[in-house]
């Protein structure tokens, strides 16, 4: 389908985006993760031809995009929500990007019907919210009917009831066996609707792999225990090989060992346990540790 | 299925007619080109009789009735403008961009729509101004009115047109190169009334020889019935044609060579 190779821009001294290369999955809602200026927006530029690559390519079935003879029934895109004319109506909005696109002009209303803007379809987009813009936005890109989407923070915005109603709607497409990509940077946000993630930070290419495998990787949980002889504990895991803080609320957190391994050894030393819990990282503690050297633009708290 | 250049240029006329300001400004350009033309002719057959005798004997009828034109000129030129420069102030050019990729056609759809909507403008509007104003004239026994049949007369209406569309193309160029509405508009008034303003004070070989290829007094060798001196309808015609053409390869250049933003 979509196929990014080596793909590197540079803005002046920036370098937006750093010998990336990935494929785009058929049939999948696909994550694009990044921090704040990691790329996401750049590459999907470039995707859509919009940007000149500095070096490298991207290519659609094999063509650029500007070779596509009837782009939008590729590719369908939502980049910036906001970009648009506020004087025209959803309804005219629409119609000259299906009029220029070769696309038939009751699509318009189908499209309208499909994100919930058909009762606000007359009205101009500059009373809308942010929420009305990304649904726009996501018809704009429906419009076509394409095989290929790309939506470049399409959540931005949207109330739960829209959030939940737009994770719906990627399943759905994908399960269609189109191709989505969807950028954010709120791992969690990902978490119930992307089966793959792309993650980048500065540009380059962190991490692309299944969801699940996303948070095993990313970030590794720990196990917290509670006994009364807590030192020796200690002591005892620390052979066994675990990495053991010892929390001021008098309670261990070890990394390294299993739950099931640590209870082991509690028996064979003869050490009461008061609790043993694993803990698990959670998605956005993975991402957060995944991007952790390549965040920008990191905010200092308490500087003095 | 393909999307051919008719598709993209019914786009563009789709935009351009689907935003209110289009006919604001286009509603003024007509008030301006033919209502002050009504007014100077309405003023002009009451007073004729006070009139300095050089200007009777030798009295441009068709020029009084369409003297509001050169004004309502400024706005449609701004018309020009208005068709891209609104993509870039609210960045849709972006998604314009996506949709036609292919950077060349969409300059062209654009051009062809500003063109010939200048045009028809132009045209319209002379016809109007000139009818009306002939009639008013005409109420002046002394005056000669003229008619559409006259000679020249018709050339000048399409003249018109054809300066419009002019002006209102090398304004667009002129957005799409500086990508700034107020420096494209004052660039081209600038062109308009420089020439004309700075030649009264310049040596009269500069003003035959140099400012007569300016686009403003290439076209008014187009577009008055009779023309002032200079060297004739298709030479100015065709000069005009290539002042806009040159505008055209820029922007051309630009919106091709450019990233979107
Ligand atoms: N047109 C441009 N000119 C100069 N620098 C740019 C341009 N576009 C992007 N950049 C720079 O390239 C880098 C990547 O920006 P990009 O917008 O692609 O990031 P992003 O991942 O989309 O970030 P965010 O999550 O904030 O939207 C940033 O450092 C940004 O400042
Ligand atoms: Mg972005």
């Amino acid at each position: 389908m979509i196929s990014v190779r080596d793909l590197t821009k540079r803005y002046g001294r920036t370098t937006a985006v750093a010998g990336l290369t990935f494929d785009l999955r058929p049939g999948v809602v696909t994550g694009f993760l990044g921090p704040n200026g990691a790329g996401k927006s750049t590459t999907m530029r470039m995707i859509l031809g919009l940007d000149a690559p500095t070096s490298g390519s991207v290519t659609i079935h094999g063509k650029p995009y500007r070779d596509l003879p009837a782009p939008i029934h590729e590719v369908g895109a939502l980049l910036d929500a906001k970009a648009v004319h506020g004087a025209r109506t959803a309804r005219t909005h629409l119609r000259w990007i299906a009029r220029a696109g070769g696309v038939p002009r009751t699509r318009v209303d189908e499209v309208l019907d499909i994100v919930g803007l058909t009762s606000v379809a007359n009205a101009r987009i500059a009373t809308f919210s942010l929420g009305m813009h990304q649904r726009l936005g996501i018809a704009t890109a429906l419009l076509g009917d394409p095989p290929v989407l790309l939506l470049d923070e399409p959540v931005n915005g949207l109330d739960p009831e829209g959030v939940h109603w737009l994770r719906t709607l990627l399943r759905d497409l994908a399960a269609e066996g189109r191709a989505v990509l969807v950028s954010s940077h709120l791992m969690n946000e990902m978490a119930e609707t992307a089966e793959h993630v792309l993650v980048i930070g500065r540009g380059e290419l962190i991490a692309d792999l299944p969801i699940d495998e996303f948070t095993q990787r990313g970030a590794r949980g720990h196990v917290r225990v509670v006994a009364p002889r807590l030192a020796e504990l200690s002591t005892v895991l620390k052979h066994a090989g675990g990495a053991v803080t010892r929390r001021p609320e008098g309670a261990l957190e070890v990394i390294g060992l299993d739950a099931a391994r640590i209870g082991d050894l509690a028996l064979e030393y003869r050490i009461g346990l008061h609790e043993l819990t694993p803990v698990h990282a959670g998605l956005e503690a993975a991402f957060l540790e995944l991007t952790r050297g390549s965040v920008q633009y990191r905010a200092h708290r308490g500087e003095r | 299925m393909t999307v051919r250049l008719s598709d993209t240029v019914a786009a563009e006329w789709t935009k351009l007619r689907s935003v209110r300001t289009t006919w604001t400004v286009a509603i003024a350009a007509m008030v301006v080109s033919v209502g002050l033309s009504v007014l100077f002719c309405l003023v002009t057959a009451q007073d004729y009789a006070n009139l300095p005798a050089e200007q009777r004997l030798d009295f441009d009828a068709a020029g009084t009735s369409l003297v509001g034109l050169n004004l309502g000129l400024v706005l449609v030129a701004i018309l020009g403008v208005l068709a891209v420069s609104t993509e870039y102030t609210t960045d849709m050019m972006r998604l314009t961009l996506a949709i036609t990729p292919r950077r060349g056609r969409v300059l062209l759809s654009k051009a062809l729509v500003v063109g010939l909507f200048a045009f028809v403008l132009g045209a319209v509007f002379a016809v109007a101004a000139f009818s009306i104003g002939q009639a008013l004239l005409g109420t002046n026994p002394d005056i000669h009115a003229l008619a559409l049949g006259d000679p020249g007369v018709l050339r000048g209406m399409f003249g018109w047109g054809a300066e419009m569309a002019a002006f209102a193309l090398i304004a667009f160029s002129g957005a799409v190169i500086t990508r700034s509405s107020v420096g494209s508009v004052v660039l081209t008034i600038a062109l308009i009334f420089a020439p004309a303003i700075v030649g009264a004070f310049l040596p009269a070989w500069v003003r035959t020889d140099i400012l007569t290829y300016f686009p403003a007094s290439a076209a008014e060798q187009l577009s008055a019935a009779h023309a002032p001196d200079g060297p004739g309808p298709v030479i100015g015609g065709t000069v005009l044609l290539g002042w806009v053409a040159l505008a055209l390869v820029l922007a051309r250049t630009r919106l091709i060579g450019r990233d979107s933003g």
